[in-house]
């Protein structure tokens, strides 16, 4: 399967799009878990755990689920392919792990938003969750920073498998 | 270590293609795997929470999770 050069850099402006997308709205989503913890207002806190749910839901859930669609298509429709290189393995298989946690996540964001829209919810609650909830957050961006350096260094080191099969072209 | 920059710095080039050289896993590729393996493995601590780390994994959340719905 090949792409022709017009829809390679379609598919590549795409995947990089959602990459960066991802990588943003994490960013965003970092800020509001620092006004979390740092605001001394309960109203403050309490938008901020709400749009923090909303937003793993309908944005940084789905730009995650496209980034790793698209960087997929992206390897198996180019000479790169999946399992040749090193850096584009790794890739996928970090992009994958960081897909996974943020879906394992999802349920104690949902969790911290529906205890913050509640009306006896003080600042004092939930501090160990909402701590978790910004250092994943962190851990996130660092991870996602960790691809975006693959992907443009592009690293030389090919696997044995994808070597023969190169080879033998 | 990392490739030249080359005309087409989003294709690979031959040498890229190991058509020029013997495979084998560069020190770099050693030294990323293991943290990806590190952090694989954190995943999967929190995600069961093993390790202290926990209390915030799907096992934990598994009647909340889902349900804001």
């Amino acid at each position: 399967m090949t792409m022709t050069p017009r829809l390679r850099k379609l598919a590549l402006t795409a995947h990089i799009a959602f990459s960066l997308g991802w990588t943003g709205a994490l960013a965003g989503f970092l800020g509001l878990a620092v006004a979390g913890i740092a605001s001394a207002n309960v109203e403050t806190a309490r938008s901020a755990y709400v749009a923090m749910d909303m937003m793993t839901r309908y944005v940084i859930i789905p730009l995650a689920l496209l980034s790793l669609l698209s960087g997929t298509l992206q390897a198996l429709a180019t000479p790169w392919a999946l399992f040749r290189h090193y850096w584009v393995l790794f890739k996928l298989l970090i992009a994958g792990t960081a897909t996974y946690m943020l879906l394992v996540k999802a349920g104690p964001i949902g969790t911290m938003a529906r205890a913050a829209a509640d009306p006896s919810f003080s600042g004092a609650d939930l501090v160990g969750l909402r701590y978790s909830i910004l250092g994943h957050a962190i851990g996130g961006i660092l991870v996602l920073l960790w691809t975006a350096s693959l992907g443009v260094f592009k690293p030389r080191g090919v696997i044995r498998r994808g070597w023969k099969h190169a080879s033998a072209h | 270590m990392y490739s030249k920059i080359n005309e087409s710095p989003h294709m690979p080039s031959e040498q890229q293609n190991g058509e020029t050289g013997e495979p084998g896993m560069p020190r770099w590729a050693k030294a990323q795997g293991l943290l990806l393996i590190l952090l694989v493995l954190v995943v999967i601590g929190m995600s069961t929470g093993f390790g202290g780390l926990g209390g915030h994994g799907p096992a934990v959340h598994a009647g909340s999770a889902g349900s804001s719905e």
